[in-house]
């Protein structure tokens, strides 16, 4: 089942373009110094680069941060399930319209190659170019208790980092295109929304939800020894009640009068015992003391094959048109 | 509704996208504004002068009628008595330094024991060399040290201007008006000399030191006779037109003591001139540069040209020595700028102005060839090697003339020669033009063999430069040295940003980045034209 869903957080689309910017700019900025070529001047280039890898650093931190504290890093653990048929896709079944290997839900954003390539990038790629960067800027040879000689090998995996992540970039921007239509992807991560499968028995438990919550079938729950446990506003409003703790731990008789409250007792008999009832219609005593009529149904509420609870709706029928 | 909602979140996205960058700009700009300018120059190391100002002409002593120049020295040294001593102990007088060589033992350092690769040695040729010596009467290896009255105070502390020791009299000056190649020189007034005494200004020290090697600039191309009256363009401290200083407001004086020691002479790292006696050893506002002082000496950024206006020597041929014409005159060539290019006496030369630095490590110190130490004639011969390199965490790149030639030497003894060259007598090359008989003498004053063969040998010198700071504006820019065909292009065994490169690293990067996207394109194809089949 399809569904517009808010799948990238907005500190995930910040931190992600933000980290788009950074490396775009230190690539440029980066590039300008290693190859000669004139842009912002040399000086300029120097000082923006490492301006922008200070940037980048806060940037990193804030982003470690996150992944921990809201557990998406989960998203990142690597799996070398469907990575074949996930190639497999993008070499033959991509062009012939085959659908995608795997699904993207809220809580597996990526498929396997992603995963793959985004933890790659994360912990290997990003870090290394941040330690041999800083190092680049700070470290003072031979002054300096690591022994290197010199900066030659950190000048040369910055650089050859610096064409990883520009390789890719193009090849990131390019499969972005594969979605479902070419900008779906990249709409997605502006705005946060995509239309993604998602678990059709969760999905169904949060419309029950609100089904109840916000219905007009007045909903209630009644325990073992006849004490109100749970009603719904619809119930609180069919009641004449402002006030949900005024019914909430009180018994049922409190709700019925006369040989309306005979037929409640019998019914919830009935239900514990095992047996089922038939909807009816019953008077109700309101708490302004009037009274109101309404349908009725109960059900049986089972933990460990037992019966416990009668749970049930009530709609109102006082309003209705009897014609 | 949710397209105004998101609208509102990718706007707040990117506000949040530029915060940190504007952070970060303004945490840079900040910081350019933290140093003031007084703070770059921080210690101020002027020596206050601790004597007190005495009119010289009130003294009787010195009006008295002086028949010789030594006259002068005992009527200076009858008040100032402790100032021969002082005098005695200095490399001015001594022409020499006690070094602590590398097996330990203190070696006198000096003229008498090193060669250069300009008119060489001293030995045999003193009365001409010594016309720079603050003495009076260094005519050969005989002269005695220890004679008080020989020492010439008014060279250093004339301030008249009128004073001149003759070129080839052994530090004397004149008794009677003589003529050398074209000047005149006349006998001193010595009283109105003597009555006009007083510190050393560039006048007195420049009377010697512009003119090392013979001729204006000729040795170290960064002190020559513009200092009389140059402006701060061309050296920033000595400019009259800006700070003004004098010699000795770096070389700094006590006791006659004078620091400061050239690397010509010199092995040891000590009694050295820097440029932190004044400023701050990290002075600018660029952090950036101020971590490049850890590893570039502050000369080689703010020494950009050097022999700003007049020419500096640059190579010197000695073996082409000797041409005469037809008509028994000897050959003499000059170049577009009017310097010689061409001596009989000397062999061929090439000057150079506004010239670019070489740069070297150095860490202070210096090996020197001494004569008789073994030349390998196979290869340049470096007389006074810089000590340092990149793995020396004392070592920092500095800006040096390199002054090379071919000089002779003795193929069968592979000893340098020292070839008598000044004087009247038959062996000496300026008269006789004759190498072998120069050599024979020469070497004989020194005590060194000579087997009879000589040849020529190509040498080089390291004058690293100090004078002639540029005003800052005029420093080096990044790219001078950050370009693969950089200032520093030659130094080696290090990696530098901009100049150095990987170029398979470099190809291989460009190729997997323009494989994949080609890659990337073909797969983009293939995709649009199946498509287009489908429909």
């Amino acid at each position: 089942m399809k569904k517009s869903t808010y799948i990238y957080k907005s500190f995930e689309r910040f931190w992600h373009w933000s980290q788009a910017l950074a490396i775009f700019f230190l690539a440029l900025t980066g590039f300008e110094l290693h190859f000669s070529f004139e842009l912002f001047g040399f000086k300029n280039a120097v000082e923006y680069h490492n301006a922008a890898g200070w940037a980048f650093l806060v940037l990193i931190i804030f982003a470690i941060f996150w992944h921990f504290v809201t557990g998406e890093w989960k998203q990142y653990i690597p799996t070398t399930k469907l990575v074949g048929e996930q190639i497999n896709y993008y070499i033959f079944g991509i062009f012939k319209g085959a659908p995608h290997p795997t699904h993207k839900t809220i809580y597996n954003k990526f498929n396997p190659l992603q995963r793959l390539i985004y933890l790659g990038l994360k912990i290997l790629v990003i870090p290394v170019q941040v330690v041999t960067g800083f190092a680049f800027l700070y470290y003072l040879y031979p002054e300096s208790i690591w022994h290197t000689d010199g900066l030659e090998a950190i000048a040369l995996i910055h650089t050859f980092g610096a064409f990883a992540l520009i390789t890719f970039v193009v090849a990131h921007v390019y499969l972005t295109t594969t979605g479902h239509t070419p900008t779906e992807s990249i709409k997605a991560m502006i705005t946060g929304w995509e239309i993604i499968d998602i678990d059709e028995d969760e999905y169904r438990k949060e419309q029950m939800i609100e089904a109840v919550d916000k219905g007009i079938a007045g909903y209630y729950r009644i325990d073992a020894d006849g004490t109100l446990e749970d009603v719904n506003n619809a119930w609180l409003k069919m009641y004449k009640c402002n006030n949900r703790n005024k019914v909430i731990g009180q018994h049922y008789t409190t709700t019925r009068s006369g040989s309306d409250l005979e037929i409640l007792t019998a019914n919830i008999k009935k239900v514990m015992n095992g047996d089922s009832v038939n909807g009816a219609i019953v008077n109700r005593k309101c708490y302004d003391n009037t009274t109101s009529k309404h349908i009725l149904t109960m059900s049986p509420v089972f933990i460990d094959g037992k019966v416990v609870k009668v749970e049930g709706f009530i709609i109102d029928i006082d309003n209705v048109d009897n014609k | 509704m949710r397209t105004k909602k998101s609208f509102f979140k990718i706007l707040m996205t990117f506000i949040a996208i530029l915060i940190p960058w504007i952070i970060a700009f303004f945490l840079f700009s900040d910081s350019e504004s933290k140093y003031t300018k007084v703070e770059r120059l921080q210690k101020i190391n002027y020596k206050v002068d601790t004597i007190l100002k005495v009119d010289h002409s009130k003294f009787e002593i010195l009006k008295q009628e002086f028949k010789r120049p030594q006259d002068v020295t005992n009527a200076c040294l009858s008040c100032h008595n402790q100032a021969d001593h002082e005098i005695m102990m200095t490399s001015h007088w001594k022409w020499s330094r006690p070094t602590i060589t590398e097996n330990g033992d203190t070696l006198e350092l000096g003229k008498k024991n090193l060669l250069n690769n300009f008119c060489i040695g001293t030995g045999s040729n003193e009365p001409r060399c010594t016309s720079c010596h603050i003495g009076y009467g260094w005519k050969d290896k005989n002269f005695d040290f220890t004679i008080s009255e020989n020492i010439d105070c008014i060279v250093c502390h004339d301030q008249t201007g009128t004073y001149k020791k003759f070129p080839t009299k052994s530090g004397m000056p004149v008794t009677k008006p003589t003529k050398f190649m074209g000047k005149t020189f006349l006998p001193p007034n010595y009283n109105k000399i003597a009555q006009n005494v007083g510190k050393s200004t560039r006048a007195n020290c420049g009377a010697c030191h512009y003119s090392g090697g013979g001729g204006n600039n000729v040795k170290h191309g960064d002190i020559a006779q513009e200092h009389k009256n140059v402006t701060s363009e061309v050296d920033v401290h000595m400019g009259v037109d800006g700070k003004d200083m004098e010699c000795t407001a770096c070389h700094v004086t006590e006791h006659h003591k004078i620091t400061g020691q050239l690397y010509s002479v010199s092995s040891e790292n000590k009694e050295r001139v820097t440029c932190t006696q004044c400023h701050a050893d990290a002075p600018h506002e660029d952090e950036h540069l101020n971590l490049h002082t850890n590893k570039i000496a502050c000369q080689t950024c703010h020494i950009p040209t050097y022999a700003k206006v007049s020419s500096t020597k640059m190579y010197w041929d000695w073996s082409t020595a000797g041409k005469h014409k037809p008509n028994g005159k000897g050959v003499v060539k000059k170049d577009s700028l009017g310097n010689l290019s061409y001596h009989y006496k000397k062999g061929s030369f090439v000057y150079g102005r506004n010239l670019s630095p070489e740069y070297v490590w150095s860490n202070g110190t210096a090996s020197h060839h001494l004569v008789g130490d073994k030349v390998d004639s196979t290869k340049v011969l470096c007389l006074n090697k810089l000590g340092g390199d990149y793995n020396d965490a004392n070592s920092k790149i500095i800006p040096v003339k390199v002054h090379r030639g071919k000089q002779i030497f003795d193929p069968i003894n592979q000893t340098l020669i020292v070839p008598h060259l000044f004087g009247k007598d038959k062996t000496s090359y300026w008269k006789n033009f004759d190498w072998d008989k120069a050599s024979k003498t020469g070497m004989d004053s020194i005590g060194l063999p000579y087997s009879g063969k000589y040849s020529f040998l190509e040498t080089e010198m390291y004058w690293p430069l100090n004078h002639m700071v540029s005003k800052s504006d005029k420093a080096l820019s990044c790219k001078e040295c950050h370009a693969p065909e950089g200032r520093l292009k030659n130094l080696e065994g290090f990696y530098m940003v901009g100049r150095d490169s990987n170029s398979l690293l470099d190809w291989a990067g460009i190729l997997m980045i323009l494989g994949t996207l080609a890659g990337v394109i073909i797969h983009a194809s293939i995709r649009v034209i199946s498509n287009k089949k489908k429909k």
